[in-house]
Formats: structure tokens, C-alpha cells, sequence
């Protein structure tokens, strides 16, 4: 059998590449397979880079923080910032899966972060030992403070209903 | 000036197969706009960010550390630094406001300024590669403290370029594999080693040949897997082309061990008796020699460096040694001469 890649060598190595659970299986001469484990070794990481992110479209979408274009770092491969991440929303989200086979970091998070995670999930725990009543309540206080006046008049109708029901029931 | 023991001096663990361990970790603070959109003023005071924590540096890791503005240093420092792996040679290239910083003993940089602003790297020699995240993680947490990481809840730690994205980490192991590419298997242990998402290359990083039969093993991917787990992989990975590289040696030493003595004691002569050196030369008849003490073809009655050995007859470290600037030829000259002195005598050979 011929490789898959070259088409011209004999191929002798099974590939297989499981991306983000997709699995891609490939006859490959040496040559071709030892080219592909080294990631494009002569050519730059940028115009690698531009050739995995080029199908995607919107070239023109700017990020606020830094004004770095979805079409500047389609050439480059660098981001010109952090809030770049965020201001390339989905098109990014769909090149990172690509180049990484995964877009959800599981390692290492900061200590800061931490320890607000820490506060955060304290407070989910203390929550969801309350009652639905209490638990209305701490939201609708939020609500005033935030003078979300909608939000407010909503959960205190849903409050006055579980009130009602309470009451009835007993 | 008297150069205090560097981490690559004395023994590792598995050293027959793994010369060192290296970890690197990108890193940007919130505060500046990343690399490509980054002023020159920013530049400069992240350099001053970074030069006031090596005090903190110092406590943490209880080792000296020493702070340079390193685009200042002469070309031929700065180029024996990427021969000694401190830097990457696109750093040392990189015209902007760049920076180092340096434990005495070498197994800590920090360039400044690089593709992201930050890279943190450790070594190690031989295989450890926990003693590695160790020690890379108690500068991250110092330099964390001080300085706040861009980091984001969904893609971990955020880097210029998304190929870094998450953990930022890239673990890697520099091997000799003499006995895998003599036998012409080190293409197929590529494509394999691709399968588990490791690449393997040339010493020098991307865009290098592989000289002396020197691979080095990383992992591709940054995000996704925690960094226990790139390196619980990659360490099983190691141990396997470990195992398979002294398969290779045996099969190679017994079945043809009169051509495999001869080779390695013709390379010792070479190098012993020789007055003119090429470096791609020396490092190939010093991976002989290494193949030969591995092997116990050669015993010698001292230690033999070659690790060691290897920096030092690069150009650059060789000249710093040498504290002179010169041409090829004499260079050669030079390197032989090192080689000369340094080459450990042989003992009781019938």
C-alpha cells in the first residue's frame, strides 16, 4: 500500500490521531510520519499557524483593549492581548480546539483565583442549604441592590406564590 | 572569574539514555499588552518588574540569582547562553528591551520579553522531571505574587500564541539514542511518539538537525490535560524509549561488537591525539566515546562529562573559555586542546 500522505513511498506505520475525540487514521511512510510527529519543522510557526486558522472568516473583528484584528492574528499567530481571547470570541474558540484538541484548561490555577474560587463555591454550599424561599430572597436582595427593578418585582412575586403555598400546605 | 558548579556537572538518573529534563512555562502579566502590541516604555518596565524579584526569587529557591539587561550583552555571550539552552536562540535574536534572569547555578532562566513576556525554564540533569516542575512552580508562585498572571477560568493561562495556551508547559527530555538511529529506527519512534502527542527533534529546538544522536522529547499539546498529566505521559513515554534504546545497544554490542569497539576506541584516539576539531565532528566522537563508558567498553579513571564537555566546545562557550575572539582553524585548535585535557585517561584496557 502506498503512503496516504506522499503517495509515492510504500507506507509501513498505522497513524492514528484522536483530536477532541475525533479519531483520524492514516497509512504513512516513515518519512511522511516522522514529518508530521515534528510539527512542520522547516516552515515558520506562523504560516503553519495562518494555514490551520485560515478557514475560518470575520478578518475585520477589532478587540477593544489593544486593537489588534482577527486578521492581524490570522497572519502573525500572536494575540496582541489578553481580552484578545475574549474579543474573538468563537472563531478563536474553534482554532484553539483545532491546534489543541481541547479548549477547557483542567492544570495550575493562580493562588488569587484560588482562593476567590474557594469564597464563591463557600457560598454556592451555603446557598444550597437554604430554603427555595431564602435562597429567592438573598437573590432578590442582589436585585435591589443592582436596581434590577424587574428582576426585583418578579422574585418577589415568586416569593409571595412559595409563601402562599407554605402556608396553605400547613 | 571562577565559575561556580553548574547543574549539568555530576551524575543523573537513567543518564545512559537521558542527559537532562527541562521545563518551560509562558507566562504574561495582566498589566501590559502582549509582545506584538506591547511599547517600548511597557518593555522597560516589565524588565523593572521582573529585575525586583530576584530577592524574592533568591528566598523562595534558596539559590543566587543575578538579573541582566540582555540585549546589552556581547553577541558571543549571548550566544553562549543558547548553546547552554539559558535562552532560545529567537530570543537572543529578538530586537526589543530583553531581559534574564539567572540562578548561579544555571538551572533557573527567566527571559523578559520574549514571545510572551515571560518564559520560565528549569533544569535538571538526567531524568527528574518532578524535581523540574518543582522548581519551575516555586518561581511561578513567586513571580505570580508579585506580578499577576493574564489568566482566564475557560483557557488557563493565556499566552501570545495559542499553541501555549493553558498550562503554558512544555516538559522536555534531551536524549542520546545512538543505538535507535544507528538502527534506523528513530523516524519510526517519531511517528509513534506523535501518536501519544510528543514530538521528538533536534537538539537546538525547531528547525535543527540532530547532531551527535542527540533528540530531545516534549510534549505538543498545553491545554486540556492538567500539568501532572503532560508529565505523567511524557515520563511514561520516556521510560519506554529508554528501555528501547538500551534493547537497541545490547542487540548492537552483541551482535556486532568487534565493529562497535572499533569505532569507539578509534573515536577515543581521535579525540585524544587529534590537534584540529570541527564541532559537529567532536560531538559525534564524543557520543562514541559517551556509547563506549554506557557500554563499558571504556573504563575510565576519572568522570567523564559529556554533557559538559559538549557546551564547552561550542564556539561560543569555547571562546568564553578561552577569553579570546578567533578564527575557524584556530578555533579547531582550541577545541582540540580542550578535548585533550578534559578527556578522562583510560584504565586497564587488554
Amino acid at each position: 500500500m502506498l503512503c496516504d500522505r506522499c503517495k509515492q513511498r510504500e507506507a509501513k506505520i498505522y497513524y492514528t490521531e484522536i483530536i477532541g475525540g475525533k479519531k483520524k487514521e492514516q497509512h504513512l511512510c516513515e518519512e511522511c510520519a516522522a514529518e508530521m510527529s515534528s510539527f512542520g519543522k522547516n516552515a515558520s510557526l506562523g504560516s503553519i499557524l495562518s494555514g490551520i486558522l485560515s478557514a475560518a472568516a470575520g478578518g475585520d473583528v477589532a478587540c477593544e483593549k489593544c486593537g489588534e484584528t482577527y486578521g492581524e492574528f490570522l497572519e502573525t499567530g500572536k494575540l496582541g492581548c489578553d481580552e484578545c481571547y475574549k474579543a474573538f470570541g468563537s472563531m478563536l474558540l474553534n482554532s484553539v480546539r483545532r491546534i489543541q484538541g481541547s479548549v477547557t484548561h483542567t492544570g495550575k490555577i493562580p493562588s488569587y483565583l484560588k482562593e476567590e474560587m474557594k469564597k464563591e463555591d463557600a457560598e454556592v454550599e451555603k446557598i444550597m442549604h437554604l430554603s427555595e424561599t431564602e435562597q429567592l430572597e438573598i437573590m432578590l436582595k442582589k436585585a435591589l441592590a443592582e436596581e434590577n427593578y424587574e428582576e426585583c418585582a418578579r422574585l418577589r412575586d415568586e416569593i409571595r406564590k412559595l409563601k402562599e403555598s407554605e402556608s396553605n400546605g400547613n | 572569574m571562577e565559575i561556580k558548579e553548574r547543574w549539568y556537572e555530576g551524575k543523573g538518573n537513567d543518564g545512559d539514555v537521558v542527559i537532562s529534563s527541562r521545563i518551560r512555562l509562558a507566562r504574561n502579566l495582566r498589566k501590559y499588552p502582549f509582545s506584538a502590541k506591547i511599547s517600548k516604555e511597557e518593555e522597560i518596565a516589565l524588565l523593572k518588574d521582573a529585575a525586583e524579584c530576584t530577592e524574592a526569587l533568591e528566598e523562595k529557591c534558596g539559590k543566587n540569582f543575578f538579573f541582566c539587561n540582555f540585549n546589552s550583552l556581547l553577541e558571543n555571550e549571548k550566544l553562549a547562553m543558547v548553546e547552554r539552552h539559558i535562552v532560545s536562540p529567537n530570543f537572543a535574536e529578538k530586537d526589543a528591551n530583553t531581559g534574564l534572569v539567572l540562578s548561579e547555578d544555571e538551572s533557573v532562566s527567566i527571559m523578559v520579553n520574549e514571545e510572551d513576556h515571560l518564559r520560565i525554564q528549569a533544569f535538571a540533569r538526567g531524568k527528574n522531571m518532578h524535581e523540574v516542575y518543582r522548581l519551575s512552580g516555586l518561581v511561578d508562585d513567586t513571580l505570580e505574587e508579585r506580578l499577576g498572571f493574564a489568566f482566564d477560568r475557560k483557557y488557563g493561562y493565556l499566552t501570545s500564541c495559542p499553541t501555549n495556551v493553558g498550562t503554558g508547559l512544555r516538559a522536555s527530555y534531551m536524549m542520546f539514542l545512538p543505538a535507535l538511529t544507528h538502527t534506523g529506527n528513530i523516524n519510526k519512534l517519531a511517528a509513534e511518539l506523535a501518536g501519544y502527542g510528543i514530538a521528538l527533534r533536534g537538539i537546538y529546538g525547531e528547525n535543527t538537525e540532530n547532531i551527535g544522536d542527540i533528540c530531545q522529547i516534549s510534549n505538543q499539546r498545553t491545554l486540556g490535560p492538567s500539568e501532572r498529566e503532560i508529565i505523567d505521559s511524557l515520563d511514561n513515554v520516556a521510560d519506554s524509549v529508554v528501555a528501547e534504546e538500551r534493547k537497541a545497544r545490547e542487540v548492537l554490542v552483541s551482535k556486532h561488537f568487534e565493529e562497535i569497539e572499533d569505532q569507539i576506541y578509534r573515536s577515543y584516539g581521535l579525540l585524544k591525539y587529534a590537534r584540529n576539531l570541527s564541532c559537529p565532528d567532536a560531538i559525534t566522537l564524543l557520543g562514541q566515546v559517551k556509547l563506549g563508558a554506557d557500554t563499558g567498553i571504556l573504563k575510565f579513571d576519572g568522570e567523564f562529562e559529556f554533557y559538559k564537555m559538549m557546551i564547552n566546545i561550542q564556539r561560543a562557550n569555547l571562546q568564553m573559555l578561552n577569553g579570546a575572539a578567533y578564527g575557524n582553524a584556530k578555533r579547531g585548535r582550541y577545541r582540540a586542546e580542550y578535548i585533550r585535557k578534559n578527556l578522562p585517561e583510560l584504565i586497564n584496557q587488554k
